[in-house]
């Protein structure tokens, strides 16, 4: 029996039981201390620059290194181009916060720019699948 | 007031944050999806909720300004990446990733903001 071709993407709740708590801790760890780091920047700097670092890259070299030990170099590299698309959709992110936490209030904006950033990042993940298959 | 509780509560905030987004891009597959979930806005979820709560929403609207630099600077440092981690390896390749945001981030704020 021949493998179908791979679906541009899924959902498996299993493999969630595959993590280790060390790695969980380890990116727990990441982001705390990106946090803290960004609110020192903007205690220090200023609030642009703290918010500079709510985008700064910290949690892909844990993820990076738990997939090219588990599954390779290849791997890692095409999470990468995944993280590339997600950055993209980040910056949609920033702009609909910047634009909506005032008019509509913090609840609904963060909530927007939430939805902006998922919808946007799989708009592109899709369509960048299509245009190279 | 005192910033020390409020990094303290940003740090926790954070860290659920980042873990949450990492056990949904371990759910989903294949990797290239789940890297999506690499530049979730996990960090700046957490540390906005608490910058509305603590300082208002004015404050959160002015960091959304500077994360918008620090986007444009994460999107340049993962196509640098792609190159870098396929030649050097995730570490070094990593380094040289941070490496990239900052030069980006640091010249795109003395650029736009000073």
């Amino acid at each position: 029996m021949t493998d179908g071709p791979q679906p541009l993407f899924g959902f498996d709740l299993g493999e969630v039981r595959h993590i280790r708590l060390r790695d969980l801790v380890v990116r727990f760890a990441f982001g705390a201390v990106i946090s803290v780091v960004a609110g020192v920047v903007g205690i220090a700097v200023g609030p642009v620059a703290g918010g500079a670092f709510l985008a700064f890259p910290a949690i892909l070299p844990a993820t990076l290194t738990l997939i090219e030990k588990d599954d390779g170099n290849e791997a890692a590299v095409s999470d990468l181009r995944g993280g590339v698309l997600g950055a993209v959709a980040l910056e949609l992110f920033a702009l609909v916060v910047f634009f909506t936490v005032n008019r509509l209030g913090a609840p609904a904006g963060l909530g927007l720019a939430f939805v902006v950033w998922s919808v946007a990042a799989l708009v592109l993940y899709v369509a960048r699948a299509r245009l190279t298959r | 007031m005192n910033q020390v509780p409020i990094l303290a509560v940003k740090a926790v905030d954070g860290g659920l944050f980042v873990v949450l987004f990492a056990l949904i891009g371990e759910a989903v597959q294949p990797k290239r999806f789940s890297g999506l979930f690499g530049a979730a806005p996990s960090v700046a979820l957490g540390s906005l909720i608490v910058i509305v709560l603590a300082q208002g929403r004015n404050e959160s609207v002015v960091e959304a300004k500077g994360m918008m630099l620090g986007a444009v600077a994460m999107v340049i440092a993962c196509l640098v990446a792609v190159h870098a981690v396929r030649r050097w390896r995730a570490v070094r390749g990593s380094g040289v990733m941070w490496a990239a945001w900052m030069v980006v981030a640091i010249a795109g704020y003395l650029l736009v903001f000073l």
